[in-house]
């Protein structure tokens, strides 16, 4: 159970009964979790700032139907993840790689090492952007949000074994995608 | 999988901090509404208006009707069909 048991439920009993402050509090309670899922499955601020909108309004607008049967942060992980799931398949980002080498080439020293790690880290990004939808929502929620494999569970839920073997697929595919960082990462 | 994937995973999705752009998104002031009475209160007075200008025209300029004239050349060949529609209306 994912829940900060009773000062949430004070929270989300005020919410319930529609007073301002409290759901101010619980976008600052939540907005960076929500942002952070948005953005790292969508790929970009423009579309993850969509998701998170659309899962707020969805969590303010829906929050007389939680029941507490499940832990509160749990509900708003399963809005977040049904709002990234729901958001249709946007045009990607064409990184251009020609300006970025001759950037990375007039660079030097720690500025060049830097320039390296968010090269990786773009790579990193991109490669998670390219796994199904339910392979990257898997990824997100274990290295964005930190959850154990019961947790993910969950939130989608699905067994523990569904998880485990979505993220040993999605593993693979990302170690296949990105076998040709392992270098660069040694040496960044 | 390989740990430097591991570390690559977690650094390269390491959480992030909303805009500010999110919060006045979400929590921005809705506009006021007007009051739905004053919006009737407007299409009512409107038709109102509308129905006495309909009324006072209508009353200005009587319809004239001109007078029917007999076209021989337009003359219609009568059959049983045509004495129907004539005759029932």
């Amino acid at each position: 159970m994912l829940v900060r048991e009773s000062p949430e439920r004070e929270l989300v009993e005020a919410c319930k009964r529609g007073e301002r402050d409290a759901f101010r509090t619980l976008f600052e309670t939540y907005k960076n979790k929500v942002y952070s899922v948005a953005l790292r499955f969508a790929g970009e601020e423009a579309a993850a700032m969509d998701i998170a909108q659309d899962t707020f309004v969805k969590l303010f607008s829906c929050i007389r139907d939680f029941r507490g049967e499940a832990g509160f942060e749990t509900w708003v992980y399963r809005m977040v993840v049904n709002s990234c799931l729901d958001q249709k398949r946007r045009t990607r980002r064409l990184v251009p790689l020609a300006d970025e080498l001759m950037a990375t080439l007039r660079a030097s020293g720690d500025v060049l090492a830097q320039m390296l790690r968010a090269e990786i880290g773009d790579r990193v990004r991109a490669a998670v952007e390219k796994l199904t939808p339910d392979l990257r929502i898997v990824i997100v929620l274990r290295y964005t949000e930190g959850l154990a494999y019961d947790q993910i569970a969950e939130v989608l839920g699905c067994s523990q074994g569904t998880v485990a073997s979505r993220l040993n697929r999605a593993h693979k595919a990302l170690e296949r995608r990105l076998a040709h960082l392992a270098k660069g990462v040694a040496h960044a | 999988m390989p740990e430097w994937l591991e570390r690559e995973l977690a650094a390269g999705l390491a959480p992030v901090e909303a805009p500010g752009a999110l919060r006045e998104r979400v929590l921005r002031p809705r506009p006021v509404l007007p009051a739905r009475r004053v919006s009737v209160f407007l299409i009512a007075a409107a038709m109102v208006v509308l129905s006495a200008g309909t009324v006072w025209l209508s009353a200005r300029q009587p319809v004239r009707v001109s007078n029917a004239r007999w076209n021989p050349a337009t003359r219609a060949p009568i059959n049983d069909h045509n004495c129907v529609l004539c005759h029932t209306l």
